[in-house]
């Protein structure tokens, strides 16, 4: 009888484990998923969704997404995953996905070393993970991204640098692969003090955009497979050979997007303000754009933090500095698409009435705060200089630090002697030709975008380095798919709070519902008590 | 006597132990704590309650145990249980009721965190489609956190032993999707498949995805069986 018994539990035992997982399975078998957020962030886009529908044949994603990275790269593998698998769900037998993990523990030496050279092979350079860990500084060494596969055709999505750029990464590897896109160029200008944009994290960042060339602005012209030149913080002038380089490249109907300073602290005395000489006046103002360059953008109310010295210990020093004003007032445009918020450190003033009066499509892409205003012949990097009002060299706000602009207009060499080429460099050196006529009119449109702060205004907000990205994208025309890396931004800012303010937020928080769960159980105790003396 | 009424009777007998506001309270007091408290909620500038449900996972593997510790482990020290079945409800009736009263509880217990939403919403343009998604994601985890809560409580008579036990359960299942990277192969998919951790990371972002909430359900099922079999069994000893 208790045998029986026992059996009978055992049975039972495991049957409703049987009935746990089967629930388990079915929800798996027969999934449905439900996107709640407000913009549909984590579901396919539409153009995503259209471009699967216009796939005529079958197409593989093969995924080398490492199982073990390191934060963040985890997110943007398990988004990577998420993304792909939604794909294959949307569309209808059509794409197929395998995922390679080349972190598995559970792989010899021998298949690790196969499936990276199966990865280089397909095109997937190994990447360096780096990641904090408690104090250092960790490097993981793997491979990453996701690689397109058609018949005899093959598209590589690198691996993303962020979330939010995961769709957009792999809809534009797919635009490869069906031949809908070919693989924009991207000349970065070299030569004028620039950083070393190929070497470093920004080559990862904008690498999903189009290939990275290095290019030298003169004394050869631009070549013509460029479609767009990146030009961050320039250092030295450009002369006038490199700024006729720069101008018939824009006749062309090309892209060019610059952020540069045009005012940065002295390298031997930092306190001190010096402006930058970049040589790019002439050929902005050819495109109606003026720069105030004698003045600066500061804002006493809303101010970021900025190191201004070092302390007793010899440790940075942060306050809040009115030269590094906090932007909130940006366009609805696809180059501010997703952002909230920008700092603009150091940034002068751009005056476009000209560029509007001509005709051209011109975008105020990020206005300061009517707080702020263009203080002319400020010299002193101390806050305590900027603090102090001038009425009198002060231009009220708001002003706009970068724009967008779109249009044709004349050589900013039309009625000027054409720099010549160097003696010792008659011919082109890539040619062996002489220089081709000169343009004096536009035979396209240009698109321009300017940011009138460099290297400050990219390391200062994370969202600069999204908004260098869509600029990217939409001077190559690129709209479309930069709407959709905008969609999957950051959560929204909160409105500024004093100190007041978060110390009532978090008592009242903390301490407040224990205090009702205290006053309720009071009021049942009595209530009970009246009962119980009845 | 149906489920629901043992749910009503459940409910009514928890409030009228402090026991319950303290847990209710303790466990709002907690996340508040963490989310305005030890996250950097102000320096990163954020209108989410991301570091809500990161933390609420965590705190309910402390919570749902004690919620449930009482619910048939009580009824067997104190003999209510076998008076109990001389009444016209099944096991399983009983043990689903006590299921039941312990997520109404849970759910009290959830309501007292609203006013975290509430501020953050105050503070910024808050996304109230995540707020909603988190809320139910987090009410289907504890649930099958109450659920091994229950089955541990159908085990002893001991509310101490009883909590220790469904503590264990449910701090295994939720640590159990960060140790699959450890495991050997088809064993790590397998717990990564059951890791409650990540079953509810998408839920916390705003999406509802029935293959995760099935694991919960699934969970709660296999439990709340074992439970009923357990309380069955005494029935022999």
């Amino acid at each position: 009888m208790i045998g029986r018994a026992r059996r009978r539990a055992a049975l039972a035992v495991a049957l409703w484990i049987v009935v746990g997982a089967l629930v388990a399975l079915a929800g798996r078998r027969y999934g449905h998923r439900l996107d709640l957020t407000r913009d549909g962030r984590h579901s396919l886009a539409p153009v995503t969704l259209e471009r699967l529908g216009a796939l005529t044949a079958p197409v593989e994603a093969r995924a080398f997404l490492p199982s073990a990275a390191p934060p963040p790269f985890d997110r943007v593998a398990a988004a990577t995953r998420d993304v792909l698998e939604d794909m294959v769900d949307a569309s209808d037998g059509r794409v197929r996905l395998v995922v390679r993990d080349p972190t598995d523990p559970d792989l010899a030496p021998d298949e690790r070393a196969a499936l990276e050279a199966e990865a280089e092979r397909l095109g997937l350079r190994p990447v360096a993970l780096q990641a904090l860990d408690a104090d250092r500084r960790v490097v993981q060494q793997t491979v990453m991204g996701v690689v397109w596969l058609a018949s005899d055709r093959v598209a590589v999505a690198r691996a993303a640098e962020r979330v939010a750029d995961v769709e957009h990464g792999l809809v534009r590897a797919l635009d490869a692969l069906r031949g809908a896109r070919t693989q924009p160029v991207i000349g970065v200008t070299t030569g004028h003090g620039e950083p070393p944009v190929l070497d470093g994290p920004l080559a990862d960042v904008l690498g999903s955009a189009g290939r990275l060339e290095a290019i030298t602005l003169a004394p050869d012209r631009v070549p013509p497979h460029v479609d767009l030149l990146l030009m961050v913080a320039p250092r030295r002038p450009l002369e006038p050979r490199a700024r006729f380089v720069l101008d018939q490249f824009l006749l062309e109907g090309k892209a060019l997007v610059v952020v540069a300073d045009f005012v940065d602290r002295s390298p031997l005395f930092p306190d001190v303000l010096v402006p930058v000489a970049t040589g790019l006046e002439p050929v902005l103002a050819a495109a109606g754009l003026d720069l105030a360059a004698d003045r600066l953008v500061l804002d006493r109310a809303h101010p970021a933090p900025a190191i201004v010295g070092l302390d007793a210990a010899g440790r940075p020093a942060r306050a809040d500095h009115p030269l590094f004003p906090v932007a909130t007032d940006l366009a609805e445009h696809p180059v501010t698409a997703g952002l909230r918020t920008l700092v603009v450190p150091l940034a002068v003033p751009i005056d476009a009435s000209r560029a509007i009066a001509a005709g051209h499509a011109v975008s105020p892409l990020v206005r300061t705060a009517p707080s702020s205003v263009a203080r002319r012949g400020l010299r002193s990097f101390d806050p305590a200089a900027a603090r102090a009002p001038a009425p009198a060299d002060e231009l009220p706000g708001p002003h706009t630090v970068a724009i967008a602009l779109r249009g044709s207009w004349d050589s900013a060499f039309a009625d000027a002697d054409i720099p010549p080429r160097p003696a010792d460099a008659p011919l082109d050196a890539r040619t062996g030709a002489p220089d081709p006529p000169p343009l004096r009119r536009a035979v396209g449109p240009a698109r321009v975008v300017l940011v009138t702060s460099g290297a400050r205004f990219l390391a200062a907000h994370t969202d600069a380095l999204l908004m260098l990205q869509n600029a990217v994208d939409w001077a190559l025309d690129d709209a479309e798919l930069t709407a959709l890396r905008g969609r999957r931004a950051d959560d929204p800012p909160l409105d500024a709070t004093d100190a007041s303010t978060r110390l009532w937020v978090r008592l009242g928080n903390i301490a407040g519902p224990p205090l009702l769960c205290l006053l309720w159980a009071l009021i049942r105790l009595g209530r009970r008590r009246r009962r119980d003396r009845r | 006597m149906s489920a629901l009424a043992v749910a009503a009777r459940e409910v009514r007998g928890a409030l009228n132990q402090p026991l319950a506001f303290l847990l209710v309270g303790a466990f709002a007091a907690l996340t508040a704590a963490y989310v305005f408290g030890l996250h950097p909620f102000f320096v990163e500038g954020r209108a989410t309650l991301r570091p809500f449900f990161e933390f609420a996972p965590f705190v309910s593997t402390l919570l749902a145990p004690a919620l449930a510790m009482r619910s048939l482990a009580e009824e067997q020290r104190t003999g209510q249980l076998d008076l109990l079945r001389s009444w016209p409800l099944s096991t399983a009736a009983l043990v689903v009721g006590k299921f039941v009263g312990a997520l109404g509880l849970a759910a009290l217990a959830l309501a007292a965190t609203l006013p975290i939403p509430l501020t953050v919403a105050a503070l910024g343009p808050l996304d109230w489609g995540p707020v909603l998604g988190g809320y139910v994601g987090l009410l289907a985890l504890i649930g099958a956190y109450l659920a091994l809560g229950v089955l541990a409580s159908a085990l002893t008579s001991s509310q101490v032993v009883a909590y220790v036990v469904g503590f264990g359960l449910c701090f295994g299942f939720y640590l159990v999707g960060r140790a699959h990277p450890l495991l050997p192969a088809p064993l790590g998919g397998w717990v990564a498949a059951i890791g409650f951790e990540a079953r509810f990371t998408s839920a916390a972002r705003g999406v509802l995805d029935t293959r995760d909430l099935t694991v919960f359900v699934g969970v709660a099922v296999a439990a709340i069986g074992l439970a009923i079999e357990a309380v069955d069994a005494r029935r022999w000893r």
